[in-house]
């Protein structure tokens, strides 16, 4: 650039400034990331995975899957490293199937954990906010069922609730996990994930952080009985980091977990 | 960086500690003075006047007339070392401790830093740097001050020897650190008599006119070899501040075993297990009773036909029964057994001491006062809701259902604030 057509420039950025004030245009200047506070999920490959080190606290992270493809685990693992910390986690369970047992084993303090029982849908968005803007717990786990997804108005419901919670979300240390179920037997893949299957009026994924599609590989056997599966995992979007990371989880039912170390690039 | 505890005179520390009346009278240990036996251990005051240990009760007697004369209770001594050391295990496993306190053999000749009948303790502290370990120094200081009541004198040096010197020079309640690279100065002007050196060699480098470990430290080493002989050399390095840089590690401990010799031969997978679950019970038993905790597990399973052995390395030590037994049921499945089991065999090697975890020393409360808070807002408002807390009641019962028992959360009293479960 010129000597002439830099000191116009000045000259009008100046101008610019005395009209709108000295913030209206500024330069550009790189500036050092802020740590961004995460739980860390039990499994190293997939906390590497997703660039901050684990799931970021004061956001939403949507976990997607069919039944039985690793969603409660993975939910179980992070409850417990966060209790490992001295936090209380609050669980939303709205189908009633939490296994306080397995949860046991997958090494959740059950002491430390409030288990929520709503009346209805309606109740648990409410509630959900409620512990949201509080701010007391670690981690907050919403187990959406499919018959809840099933319903447009409460998902309606469950969407408008989501915009109020962002804010007070933000502030608090709160990591908030949200579990989609999706029909059983179907074929999952991404872009299922995303279009045909998910629920019309639910814009979680517009207001998640990171969403994570996990899927059932295969069956993991110990002599003739079924002891675990694998399941891949794959990172559908991350705004914090890099999506399309894909990672393999072993989880025995002895709530052994361990990573598995394929981790494939994104695509 | 090698730290050295020291707790100079203590038996008598102990026993001023349980019996705030002795603290400004000279103590001597190990009974009456008409008692034909020798001093167990006694206070600074004692020991300026001239009573060594090893000494007769009867001439300690005559040299401290005014002296608190008391019996011995070497196991109460060896209570307290011991909650030193597990004090110091809460900051590392590099623990190497010395039973100075107990006189034993002849006390005649004991080096300077001894003489007190001290409790030492040398702790490891790696690669860490200089000015990070200091202020860890004064931190283990505090802790075991808090923990036993007792005030160690602690030096800090490059090589064990020098953080010995340090230790012993340095008052109760306080610490010294020897800055690396100055060890040799530091040690010049010091006595020959801190290092361990026997009469005669004392006496002779004495009659050389060699006094300070800074002369020592200026002869040739050759002629040293010559004089005293090959045991001097390694006597030489500590005056010259050249000492091992970190401890040696401790002898490997007994490894534990636990067998079982079937009546009959068995195939039957879940009676397998069963078994290996109860051998890992009272293999846990065992390890939980000593305070160790095993870090390779081997089992052997001897079939009619052949033997298989397994050995699993565990990333943490353990001495769960829980964590032990999955451990042995891994290996079980690892094994392609063709033939029944005539017996089992399980043992625990590589037992390192269990330490304390930092949670369960700083155990936090449940809930935090915000959660509490917002817990109480949530119950006053969601009257219909259900909040529970899980409780495992029987891990076993064949229903899954039975297995646990959720305990209701109600809404208390807004001023204590607390959450009272009702069943």
């Amino acid at each position: 650039m010129s000597a002439e057509k830099k000191r116009r420039l000045e000259k009008t950025v100046a101008a610019l400034q005395a009209q709108w004030g000295i913030r209206a245009i500024r330069r550009l200047q790189p500036q050092a990331r802020a740590a961004i506070p995460y739980v860390t999920t039990g499994f190293p490959s997939l906390d590497k995975s997703l660039s901050i080190g684990g799931i970021p606290r004061g956001r939403i992270t949507e976990f997607i899957g069919v039944p039985t493809s690793g969603m409660a685990t993975l939910a179980l693992k992070i409850t417990a490293n966060v209790q490992a910390k001295g936090e209380t986690v609050v669980y939303l369970d709205l189908e009633r199937t939490f296994d306080p047992e397995y949860a046991a084993r997958c090494g959740v303090i059950l002491e430390q954990l409030i288990l929520v029982h709503p009346y209805d849908g309606h109740q648990a968005m409410v509630i959900l906010r409620d512990f949201v803007s509080g701010g007391g717990p670690g981690v907050l786990v919403c187990d959406l069922p499919l018959p809840l997804l099933q319903n447009p108005r409460l998902t309606q419901a469950f969407s408008s609730n989501l915009e109020r919670i962002l804010a007070p979300l933000a502030k608090s240390p709160c990591a908030l996990l949200c579990l989609v179920s999706l029909p059983a037997g179907t074929a999952v893949d991404a872009a299922s994930a995303s279009l045909a299957i998910y629920p019309l009026n639910l814009n979680l994924p517009h207001y998640a952080t990171v969403r994570l599609l996990l899927q059932r590989e295969r069956w993991l056997y110990r002599r003739h009985d079924i002891s675990g599966y694998q399941a891949q995992v794959l990172v559908l979007k991350n705004k914090l980091g890099r999506a399309g990371q894909m990672v393999h989880v072993d989880i025995d039912f002895n709530g052994m977990g361990s990573a598995g170390n394929q981790a494939e690039g994104g695509t | 960086m090698i730290a050295c505890v020291n707790m100079p005179y203590f038996a008598a520390a102990v026993e001023r500690r349980d019996d705030s009346t002795l603290a400004e009278k000279p103590l001597v240990v190990g009974g009456k003075p008409w008692e034909p036996r020798p001093v167990y251990a006694f206070s600074q005051e004692v020991a300026q006047r001239g009573v060594r240990p090893g000494m007769s009760l009867r001439l300690a007697h005559v040299l401290s007339p005014d002296s608190h004369f008391m019996g011995a209770a070497p196991a109460k001594y060896q209570a307290t070392s011991s909650e030193v050391i597990d004090t110091l295990i809460d900051f590392t496993h590099l623990v190497e401790p010395e039973n100075l306190w107990q006189p034993t053999g002849d006390t005649r000749q004991l080096p300077v830093g001894t003489r007190s009948l001290p409790a030492r303790y040398h702790v490891d502290l790696e690669d860490l740097p200089q000015r990070e370990a200091f202020p860890l120094v004064r931190e283990i200081g505090k802790t075991v001050r808090s923990y036993t009541g007792l005030g160690p004198a602690i030096g800090l040096a490059a090589d064990k020897f020098t953080a010995q010197v340090a230790a012993t020079l340095t008052r109760p309640h306080h610490a010294r650190s020897v800055p690396s690279g100055t060890e040799r100065s530091f040690l010049a002007d010091r006595s020959i008599e801190f290092l361990p050196l026997g009469k005669e060699p004392a006496r002779r480098l004495r009659l050389l006119g060699i006094y300070t470990l800074g002369q020592l430290a200026e002869l040739p080493p050759a002629a040293l070899h010559t004089q005293f002989g090959p045991e001097i050399i390694a006597l030489y390095r500590l005056a010259r501040g050249e000492g091992p840089p970190h401890l040696q590690p401790r002898p490997a401990m007994e490894p534990e075993q636990v067998q079982h010799l079937f009546t009959a031969p068995v195939a039957n997978l879940l009676t397998l297990q069963r078994v290996l679950e109860r051998l890992a019970s009272e293999l846990a038993g065992r390890l939980q009773k000593t305070g160790m905790a095993a870090r390779n597990l081997q089992l052997i399973s001897e079939t009619e036909v052949e033997a298989h052995h397994h050995t699993q390395i565990l990333r943490q030590p353990t001495a769960d029964p829980t964590r032990l037994s999955l451990v042995f049921q891994e290996i079980l499945d690892q094994f392609a057994l063709t033939a029944a089991v005539t017996a089992f065999t399980v043992t625990a090697t590589d037992l390192v001491p269990a330490t304390v975890h930092q949670l369960s020393l700083f155990a936090r409360e449940h809930t935090t006062p915000e959660m509490e808070r917002t817990l109480q807002n949530v119950l006053a408002r969601h009257t219909t809701a259900a909040f529970y807390r899980p409780l495992l009641t029987d891990r076993r019962h064949p229903l899954p259902e039975c297995r646990f028992q959720l305990r209701a959360l109600r809404e208390t009293a807004p001023r204590n604030g607390a959450l009272s479960p009702i069943l």
